[in-house]
């Protein structure tokens, strides 16, 4: 199997989060990038969050995934991601 | 036989007899006199996921396994709130049977949907908002084919969760026409999407729910139910009733269409996912377990006094518990259920019975009992999901749902009753071989999924919990076309509303599923 790198998996879910907001006014003129932000930059709300789950499941073919690593710090959910941050959960739970 | 699935969500004959009676719903009042009609019998907790599901799969919710909106797992980093999906479902939907035997499917505002799969066919879910809606519908390309339909906007079809949310509290006066105006054009367009599809992509087996019957009952219902409606209304009151009646009539049109479209040679079934009635106090249900020192709050906590059931922010709301102190809490409404935690295997079960009869024991300012009915999970959702299912689910005595805020006391009086969901919902049909202008016995929901299969000219599945509803059939329409049983075993005849009686190997099920989440050792 090839080894995915951090760089693919930015990739990936860049990707993805592409395919999710095709139909939105994000108003991001640099397109997306590792440094976007859900919340702030994609306008994302508590139900997106619930499809991006859904979609990266699908994507990777896992319901096994631990999200909560990825959405909750100190058991509380965090206010926002990054697309580094999804990457970075990916690369830990899929393997390089 | 072409068949067709009319969904009304949430709707009683309490509301709309008067209203066929008044010329506000000719052409239903056409379908009864042409057809069979029922009360149906909801799931035991006649909530919208459960219901439409059950009704779709022909199993209760320990089989299907889709108990509420959301669900709650314990987790290293603490307890995570998971959306259900489509992948949440473990009984196949009669959409899904039906294009698996090779009939072609429409199904539309259906839960359940999402993530969508393969049918021969179109599906497109309800409950997603709007910018998810393209993605979310099968085939890939369906957007694409309606973007000609009349009235199709993906903005109007989508759930809006500030909007939905604003119904379930107390709302300003001036919003009520506005929302009662959404549903209108929400229903607008999801018709139009359906009419486009029975055009120019017919399928054996088309389903749509229209559900702003539920969503304007939970707020207007005390101006839809004569026994509580104003006799002299002032002008906002009659303006919001004469709306309601608008929403009303433009069900009705679209029912007429339908019938028109199917004609003389199809079957409509039109039916309910669950009644309504009124609501008339708020139970904080959180705010009793904390006094009871059961439940504990992580710092001290606003109190609503907006008659409000639901947080804002469901995921900010779960931050505000105690989770290591917390031995029962509750978390969403909808599921009128309470959760038990950190309590010992062995402790279980008196724990449960101590918690039931602290429950019992509520009472409201005039003295009554608030809690009317507690159901275990293990006796009312049996079943390898019934873990989904909260520990307790509490029937109110208004049959109202729980808040789970934290109020000023733990009953409180609501400022003006609201709509709730009443077990009893509707069920009838029109059609070759059906019954004219019959009323017969309440049917439950767990019987429809077999009318379809039949109505399609498909064998019932064996593991269907409902029983045929032979009482809508003419004797000669059966002798001629008697409904066929799928495998050997013969089909359970239990009710949605009768609680299963267990055998030894239910027992045995249950076992294995509280052993396998630590309650036995």
């Amino acid at each position: 199997m090839t080894e995915k790198s951090l760089q693919d998996r930015e990739q990936e879910t860049i990707a993805l989060l592409q395919e999710i907001t095709r139909d939105w006014s994000t108003g991001l003129g640099d397109g997306i990038t590792p440094a976007t932000a859900l919340v702030s930059d994609l306008g994302f709300e508590s139900l997106d969050v619930v499809h991006l789950v859904t979609a990266i499941e699908q994507r990777f073919g896992r319901r096994d995934l631990p999200f909560e690593d990825l959405l909750m710090t100190g058991g509380r959910y965090v206010d926002d991601l990054t697309v580094g941050d999804i990457a970075r959960f990916l690369q830990r739970n899929l393997g390089a | 036989m072409k068949t067709v699935l009319f969904g009304l969500d949430g709707a009683t004959f309490t509301v709309l007899d008067p209203l066929m009676r008044d010329g506000v719903m000719p052409n239903l009042k056409a379908f009864c006199d042409r057809g069979v009609r029922a009360p149906l019998a909801s799931t035991p907790h006649p909530l919208t996921p459960m219901a439409w599901t059950s009704l779709a799969t022909g199993r209760g919710m320990g089989h299907h396994g889709y108990a509420d909106f959301v669900r709650f797992e314990m987790t290293p980093q603490g307890p995570i709130l998971r959306f259900n999906t489509s992948q949440d479902i473990h009984a196949e939907q009669i959409w899904r049977y039906a294009s698996r035997r090779g009939r072609r499917v429409t199904v539309l505002n259906y839960i359940g949907l999402a993530p969508p799969y393969e049918v021969c066919g179109h599906t497109m879910p309800g409950f997603v908002p709007g910018r998810h809606l393209r993605r979310s519908s099968h085939p890939p390309d369906l957007f694409a084919r309606l973007q000609g339909a009349e009235g199709f906007d993906v903005n109007v079809l989508g759930l809006d969760l500030d909007i939905e949310r604003q119904a379930l509290q107390e709302m300003e006066p001036e919003k009520w026409l506005d929302w009662i105006d959404l549903h209108i054009r929400r229903e607008r367009a999801w018709f139009g999407t359906l009419m486009h599809l029975m055009t120019h992509e017919p399928s054996d087996l088309t389903m749509v729910v229209f559900d702003g019957v539920d969503k304007v009952q939970h707020l207007a219902y005390r101006f839809l139910d004569e026994a509580v409606a104003p006799r002299h209304p002032d002008a906002w009151e009659a303006r919001v009733m004469e709306r309601c009646r608008d929403y009303f009539r433009q069900v009705d049109s679209y029912l007429g269409q339908v019938m028109e479209r199917v004609g003389r040679e199809g079957r409509i079934v039109i039916a309910s996912d669950h009644g309504f009635q009124t609501t008339t106090e708020v139970f904080y249900v959180n705010t009793w377990l904390a006094q009871q020192g059961l439940l504990r709050w992580r710092g001290e906590m606003d109190r609503d006094d907006g008659a409000a059931i639901v947080a804002r922010r469901l995921t900010r709301h779960l931050d505000k518990y105690d989770w290591g102190k917390t031995r029962a809490f509750a978390l969403s409404p909808s599921s009128n259920g309470i959760f038990i935690a950190n309590v010992a295997p062995a402790e279980y079960h008196a724990f449960r019975e101590r918690l039931i009869e602290g429950l019992q024991s509520i009472r409201a300012a005039d003295g009554g009992r608030v809690v009317a009915e507690i159901k275990k999970r293990e006796d009312w959702f049996a079943g390898p999901y019934q873990d989904r299912a909260p520990d307790l689910t509490l029937t109110l005595r208004d049959r109202g749902f729980i808040s789970v805020l934290e109020g000023r006391d733990v009953v409180v009086p609501r400022r003006q009753p609201a709509g709730t969901h009443h077990p009893d919902g509707v069920l009838l049909a029109l059609g070759p071989g059906l019954k004219e202008g019959a009323r017969v016995e309440r049917r439950s929901i767990l019987d429809v999924a077999s009318l379809l299969a039949h109505s399609l000219g498909l064998p019932i599945p064996a593991d269907y919990e409902g029983a045929f509803p032979d009482t809508f059939y003419e004797e000669a329409a059966l002798r001629a076309d008697p409904p066929r049983r799928e495998g050997a075993e013969a089909m359970p005849q239990a009710t949605a509303a009768a609680a299963p009686e267990m055998d030894a190997e239910d027992d045995a099920v249950i076992y294995d599923r509280l052993k396998s989440l630590g309650y036995i050792e």
